[in-house]
């Protein structure tokens, strides 16, 4: 057998490995698996030779990373081609979508937050809380490919904070609402940390979106000072934090001023992902670069 | 120019993945493990992809023209017969070496202002 073979029959590794490529696109797998199973075999093989940069747990450990980052991208961006581009900010049907959901959703939240809450009924409250959870979701979800392009690995994990945030608060509404439990209640402690987290994953996307820049690349000038003030504002709904401090230990730490606090943070959140779910919707192309 | 060297100046840079899987293919037919080792060889180690990175930027590359899968097959006595090969196509070259060119004048323009705080001249 040559150094580059591979015995016909796969070891456990390689099986385990095959059977979690279940995790990409269909049409993806069927296209690679044979190829990318034999490239993890080759890693293998060399951690356990000494030749690799780490021993089999290593790679194991190092693979994982890879499939679960490369996985999810691939679903996300299945289309996308290597020359995606930044120079021209083109909103395809799908963001244009998601940017309307954020703006449904954040229009939801600001609109209550104007009229202290008209939604008396609690199940159209229901619908109005879930909907300004997913709000976030939608726009990060629009913006993801742009962010990836430039830093893949904190669009991944910021994107993901506020998904998986978005996607909590959301389920906790509808699960506990009239549940009167210390854990999964209304005012439990999975309800309490969802709230924290839907304040604060948005500013630390955004805060991600700050530094690469790439949002409003090859945007028009108007566009790209909407997405910055967007982006900021989001960066401010941190505060808004403390007025879902359940704890006590806000107040005691800023008295009074945590309600105005929390009242202006959550209006950031909801200008914030209106901003960027209007850019997303009116979005045109923007003059091409040199 | 040719009417491919004028489609490759005007794409926009590269993901960082795919620049290091042109360069690591280069002049050569390549497939994925050779790809992941010449990848670590020219980063001085620096970078190791893994399979996921490494095909995913591959099937964009060839979704964008770059690359094309080799017919030919190697010798089996020196290698596995069931390996897919990779080269670069006449756009992949041209978008290569754009690539390494805006790199070049990157490294140029930020060399001056390096050296100023004293990073090592090499």
């Amino acid at each position: 057998m040559t150094a580059f073979d591979m015995p016909d029959r796969p070891g456990p590794s390689e099986r385990v490995y095959a059977g979690l490529m279940q995790l990409y696109p269909a049409a993806f797998r069927e296209r690679y698996r044979e190829e990318m199973v034999r490239l993890f075999a080759d890693q293998l093989r060399d951690a356990r030779a000494g030749r690799g940069s780490g021993g089999v747990v290593t790679t194991w450990l190092r693979t994982l990373a890879d499939l679960a980052s490369s996985s999810i991208g691939e679903h996300l961006r299945k289309d996308r081609t290597v020359a995606q581009s930044l120079t021209t900010f083109e909103p395809t049907r799908g963001m244009r979508l998601l940017g309307l959901l954020g703006i449904a959703g954040a229009a939801l939240l600001l609109w209550a937050f104007i009229s202290f809450n008209p939604f008396q009924d609690p199940a159209v409250n229901r619908i109005r809380l879930v909907a300004f959870g997913l709000a976030g979701v939608a726009i990060v979800l629009a913006f993801y490919r742009r962010q990836a392009v430039a830093a893949p690995n904190l669009a991944l994990l910021t994107t993901a904070g506020v998904v998986i945030a978005g996607i909590w608060y959301a389920t906790t509404v509808i699960l506990s609402e009239g549940v009167d439990h210390p854990f999964l209640g209304s005012f439990g402690l999975m309800n309490m940390f969802a709230n924290i987290a839907l304040w604060v994953t948005p500013a630390i996307w955004a805060i991600g979106v700050l530094h690469t820049g790439a949002a409003w690349q090859g945007m028009s000038r108007n566009q790209a000072i909407a997405t910055k003030l967007g982006v900021m504002s989001l960066v401010g709904s941190i505060v808004a934090w403390f007025g879902d401090d359940r704890l006590g230990m806000v107040d005691s730490l800023w008295g009074e001023m945590w309600q105005v606090l929390a009242l202006i943070g959550v209006a950031m959140n909801g200008i914030g992902w209106l901003t960027l779910g209007a850019v997303l919707l009116i979005g045109r192309r923007g003059p091409k670069q040199a | 120019m040719s009417s491919t060297g004028s489609h490759a100046s005007s794409t926009p840079p590269l993901s960082r993945v795919a620049m290091y899987i042109l360069l690591a293919i280069g002049p050569e037919e390549r497939h994925g493990y050779a790809i992941m080792r010449e990848v670590g060889r020219i980063t001085g180690g620096a970078i190791k992809l893994g399979p996921g990175a490494i095909y995913t930027t591959i099937k964009r590359l060839l979704g964008d023209g770059l690359i094309e899968e080799s017919d030919e097959r190697p010798d089996p006595e020196l290698d596995d017969q069931r390996r897919r090969y990779y080269r670069l196509t006449a756009l992949g070259r041209s978008v290569a070496a754009t690539e390494v060119r805006r790199l070049d004048a990157l490294v140029s323009s930020a060399r001056p202002w390096a050296l100023s705080i004293g990073l090592p001249r090499t």
